[in-house]
């Protein structure tokens, strides 16, 4: 095969009815890299990955590989697994069998690496899949996810319903697997502390849009907390992009995301540090929720 | 495409169940009957003839592909979950489809010369259509190969049906699929009572519709048996298999998940 | 005033920091190897281009080597490269800090010193 191509998301809308769910998206997902899909409860998560898998139609755009869409068109969609909450599988099928039948549709699979995960896991392969708890049909999906040969891997909500242990685990084997052969993984999830180090490149949906698109180093480096008293914090954040902010009595905190004003004077006051991509997740999302219902 | 993977993993799955339905057809109709007259102390009067049909097999068959033809969703859903797309599943479930028809006639046939040369001589042809057209040409191979071919036609007319009902199901939720597997049969009787009905009153003329039929079937006057024009069921019956098709493809591409 | 952002700096630095104190400590000695990309990756669950970037950063400033095909080695002489690099980190670091501290709490420059003799003695 050539050098992969990257999957074009151009312009994708989607409507259920009358009501919006995705604006106007626009997202390119390059080979060989680890993207966070972060959106709150609802912001249309599932709905992208189910897009841009075939899953179900859009509504306008398109969203395409090397020019070409990837509706029923095998040869994009052979290379992409999504693991999420749907169970598509035969309901009374074996662990094992499932393994097996991936492997022939698909263009193969690591049954070492799937027979040593579900050893790890503590998942018995000769259990029916509607015999499976919540969390092993999770576990028994990931380890597809894993093992299975494509160059795309759509995880929504991986880590929903696994224990710390299985979680550890789980992103543990992520590593390893994308060490040993690099593909692109791109994993939706609103528990951004476990995942925030690994992800190369964040997006955040909010309000159908995209609204955040950037490398995790450069989302991380514009992203402050300004602390001190009410009023020196408010006269050096004026103007910025405060994205949040708590109070303490007189003790003021202002979130903000974007360029701090360089040739402004840091009052003794105040002191001024970065926050974590989770901190900054729960402000970004919930400034655009309170303009809306101002 | 994948279509190859696709098929023989589709294929294999069929005969898997091609095997089962026969295995369960043949123990309910032929064995259990017999079960039940041992049981019973009756093993003397039991005749192999009353319970073994001739036309067991060829039910079998359109049964299968009937069913098997209208189980669309769950094929759909788990070719998606494994990176195929909706026209790669139609053409290796019809192409798998189309291999369980044509070793099932086969079987068929064979049953066929089986029965009328061991079980029951003396009764029908080896193809049931040969009633209608088995003398419709003057060279025996002829009358053959054409009820042999009108034969499969006329599976493969049960078995398209069975896909357009499955393909038109699989775009509702199980709520409306139930109603409308209940609803439907219910429809179509009172349909057909009011049309008895109405072609009974001699104020409303409704036999073109039995004329329309006629013509499909290639009966032609004077009514004789096994004279029946043979193309007119090959010509039909191709048509409505076509348009079935192309019916069930164009709703199979309008799968999704969840729907 | 001046920028602080010690506990949330960039992941690589952190990285990067780590292995430098590591092999300060000779935790990783002068010639062996040190934990692959994708050991580190894994353990600490941190992207692998992370790693490698702040790898990197210890490669540029000559405390680690690349061998073909093998991984990354502590540079002969490392440590002494290290202790010589935070020698003149060392006034911007501490220095300059310590001493503006002190001016906020008034403290003359006799005690700050008085102080600093005395906690050199005890240490």
């Amino acid at each position: 095969m050539a050098k992969l191509k990257p999957i074009k998301i151009n312009h994708v809308s989607k409507y259920f009815g009358k009501q919006q769910v995705l604006d106007d998206i626009e997202l390119t997902i390059e080979p060989e890299t680890i993207y966070g899909l972060l959106g709150r409860n609802g912001a249309g998560k599932s709905t992208l990955f189910n897009i841009i898998t075939d899953r179900i139609p859009l509504s306008d755009g398109e969203v395409t590989i090397a020019g070409q869409p990837v509706t029923d068109n095998d040869a994009v969609l052979n290379r992409i697994y999504l693991m999420s909450e749907a169970n598509l599988y035969p309901s009374r099928m074996r662990v094992k069998d499932i393994f097996q039948l991936t492997a022939q549709l698909y263009q193969g699979m690591d049954m070492a690496l799937a027979q040593t995960l579900a050893e790890q896991f503590e998942l018995n392969m000769s259990t029916r899949f509607n015999k499976l708890s919540t969390g092993s049909r999770s576990i028994m999906k990931l380890i597809i996810a894993l093992a299975v040969d494509v160059d795309y891997v759509f995880l929504d909500e991986p880590t929903l319903g696994l224990d710390a242990n299985h979680r550890r685990l789980f992103y543990d084997a992520l590593l390893d697997s994308y060490a040993k052969r690099p593909r692109s993984f791109i994993i939706s999830t609103h528990l951004i502390e476990e995942a925030s180090n690994l992800i190369e490149r964040v997006w955040v949906l909010q309000n159908q849009h995209i609204i955040i698109d950037e490398s995790t180093e450069s989302v991380l480096n514009k992203g402050f907390a300004v602390t001190g008293p009410t009023a020196d914090v408010e006269a050096y954040t004026a103007g910025l992009n405060i994205i949040g902010h708590e109070a303490l009595g007189n003790l003021m905190v202002h979130y903000i995301y974007g360029e701090l004003k360089g040739d402004r004077p840091i009052p003794d006051t105040v002191s001024i540090s970065h926050i974590d991509l989770q901190r900054l997740f729960i402000y970004l999302t919930n400034q655009e929720v309170s303009t809306d219902e101002n | 495409m994948r279509i190859k993977a696709a098929f023989s993993y589709q294929l294999k799955n069929y005969f898997k169940s091609f095997g089962w339905v026969y295995l369960w057809s043949i123990a309910v109709v032929v064995i259990l009957p017999f079960a039940i007259s041992l049981l019973l102390g009756r093993i003397n009067i039991y005749d192999i003839n009353d319970y073994l049909p001739q036309f067991l097999p060829s039910l079998i068959l359109s049964f299968y592909l009937f069913v098997f033809g209208g189980i669309s969703y769950d094929g759909f859903k788990l070719f998606i979950q494994n990176g195929l797309g909706r026209k790669t599943y139609f053409l290796s479930k019809l192409s798998a489809l189309t291999v369980i028809l044509l070793v099932g006639e086969a079987i068929n046939v064979l049953y066929g010369l089986f029965y009328h040369h061991f079980i029951n001589p003396k009764n029908n042809p080896i193809m049931t259509f040969s009633v209608l057209y088995g003398h419709y040409f003057n060279s025996a191979a002829a009358n053959t190969v054409s009820v042999l071919i009108i034969t499969m036609l006329f599976t493969a007319c049960i078995m398209v049906t069975g896909m357009v009902i499955g393909s038109s199901l699989g775009l509702f939720n199980r709520r409306v699929q139930r109603i409308s597997i209940i609803g439907m049969p219910v429809v179509l009787f009172v349909l057909l009572a009011v049309l008895v009905m109405l072609n009974d009153q001699t104020s409303l003329k409704l036999t073109w519709i039995g004329d329309v039929l006629l013509f499909i079937v290639g009966m032609k006057q004077p009514v004789s048996t096994g004279h029946f024009v043979a193309y007119a069921p090959m010509i039909s019956g191709t048509i409505y298999i076509m348009v079935m098709l192309f019916i069930s493809y164009r709703l199979t591409l309008r799968f999704r998940v969840p729907r | 005033m001046q920028f602080d952002f010690n506990s949330t700096e960039p992941l690589y630095l952190q990285v990067a920091e780590q292995i430098e104190e590591a092999i300060f400590t000779n935790s990783f000695e002068e010639g062996t190897q040190v934990p692959s990309t994708t050991e580190v990756s894994k353990q600490f669950h941190i992207n692998p281009a992370t790693v490698l970037k702040g790898m990197n950063i210890l490669v540029s400033d000559g405390f680690l080597e690349k061998r073909r095909g093998l991984g990354m080695f502590v540079v002969t002489g490392a440590h002494a490269k290290i202790r010589e690099k935070r020698q003149t980190e060392f006034y911007e670091d501490y220095v300059v800090n310590l001493v503006k501290e002190a001016k906020k709490l008034s403290l003359p420059e006799t005690t700050i010193l008085e102080m600093i003799k005395r906690g050199y003695n005890n240490g």
